[in-house]
């Protein structure tokens, strides 16, 4: 809007948080106070407990497997092997995630939510330079173009939702960035998603229109959202893996999207990515932003 | 079953979910179970949740009806 309404031609956002000097279970308090204040975080709710609850509905509507789950693990820490920002620089086998004697390896934090179906605690920063075009053009030869951004919300409480299994907030918000674009979900090249839980990659997936319901599953384990995949979904290794610092995230994402539109991806370069798509969401999933990016 | 649960809780593993009331409003709360089943009778008591800067905080929870 600043640099829209010609007050500015340039405007630098930058994200940053820093978590892991506090204890474990201060974090994760200080995390919590994202859920409803009254009905949620006064009976412990922690975003881990609500992600299982999401979890276990989403998983028995669709017929979600743990071995998906992981899945999700395994693909976002490989693709974290080859950014050399992400937090983790780890390969994980399913085998490790959910094979004979993997409850030690992997615990179960929430059920049916285990330790690397979890992002991780996260020290990090993230900025992007805004700019209008004739500016952008005086400094690169490769601006990415922000083609359309869509904003939603929805109930904070889980219980004061239609159907739990939903988000809302990221359908409609990815709506309104497809509808601003005149960009649709079968265009784009590379996503990044809100994968603070593995589960929310699958759900997330078919929200923005990229699968239908129940079918994110079977693109996960087709190799479909896999970096030489036909739907790449979290190259720079989701939440999962490149980490999750809250105030960067949003940022990150749209950082890992624009050097895959600059073809500045190094080993995790989608080939001939000229359209991308993020989405970040708060609160479980309380308000979610997506934005459609072209290359120019 | 939450297995890391935040500071203040005292209860481990904690027991949360959503439970429908006969008249179709839903509440999310702790369980007072250390099986919990989908589907299963509740009914809510009063009494102490949690501990926040050294104080009590008291609200509703579900044990089994």
């Amino acid at each position: 809007m600043e640099i829209s309404s010609g007050n500015s031609n340039m405007v630098l956002v930058a994200g940053a948080e820093k978590m892991r000097t506090a204890p474990t279970d201060v974090v994760t308090d200080l995390v919590s106070m994202m859920s409803h204040p009254d009905v949620e975080y006064p009976s412990g709710a922690t975003m881990p407990s609500l992600g299982a609850l999401f979890a276990r509905l989403y998983m028995q509507k669709y017929d979600v497997k743990p071995e998906h789950l992981a899945m999700v693990a395994v693909k976002n820490h490989s693709n974290a092997m080859k950014n050399p920002f992400a937090q983790f620089k780890k390969e994980v086998t399913l085998e490790q995630l959910i094979g004979p004697g993997s409850e030690s390896f992997n615990p179960y934090v929430a059920e049916p939510l285990r330790l690397y179906d979890m992002s991780p605690i996260t020290d990090g920063g993230a900025a992007l330079l805004l700019a209008d075009l004739d500016t952008a053009l005086s400094y690169t030869k490769k601006p990415v173009i922000l083609e359309g951004i869509g904003e939603s919300t929805d109930a904070l409480a889980l219980q004061d939702r239609d159907d739990p299994t939903e988000l809302k907030a990221v359908r409609l918000s990815a709506e309104k960035a497809y509808r601003m674009s005149g960009i649709k979900p079968k265009e784009i090249n590379v996503a990044e998603v809100h994968d603070a839980f593995t589960v929310l990659e699958i759900a997330i997936s078919e929200e923005i229109g990229f699968f239908k319901k129940g079918e994110g599953k079977l693109a996960l384990q087709n190799g479909i959202t896999k970096i030489n995949g036909e739907k790449p979904i979290n190259t720079s290794g989701g939440l999962k893996a490149r980490g999750h610092p809250l105030g960067a995230t949003g940022l990150a994402q749209a950082t890992e999207i624009t050097w895959q539109l600059q073809g500045l991806a190094d080993q995790r370069q989608v080939k001939d990515a000229s359209i991308g798509f993020t989405v970040n969401m708060g609160g479980f999933g309380s308000n979610a932003v997506s934005i459609v990016y072209r290359r120019y | 079953m939450l297995y890391v649960v935040p500071a203040g809780i005292e209860r481990f593993p904690l027991v949360l979910g959503i439970v429908e009331f006969n008249n179709g409003a839903k509440m999310f709360g702790q369980i007072m179970t250390d099986k919990p089943q989908v589907g299963m009778k509740l009914k809510p008591q009063y009494g102490k949740l949690r501990v926040k800067d050294g104080k009590e905080i008291n609200g509703y929870y579900f044990v089994p009806a």
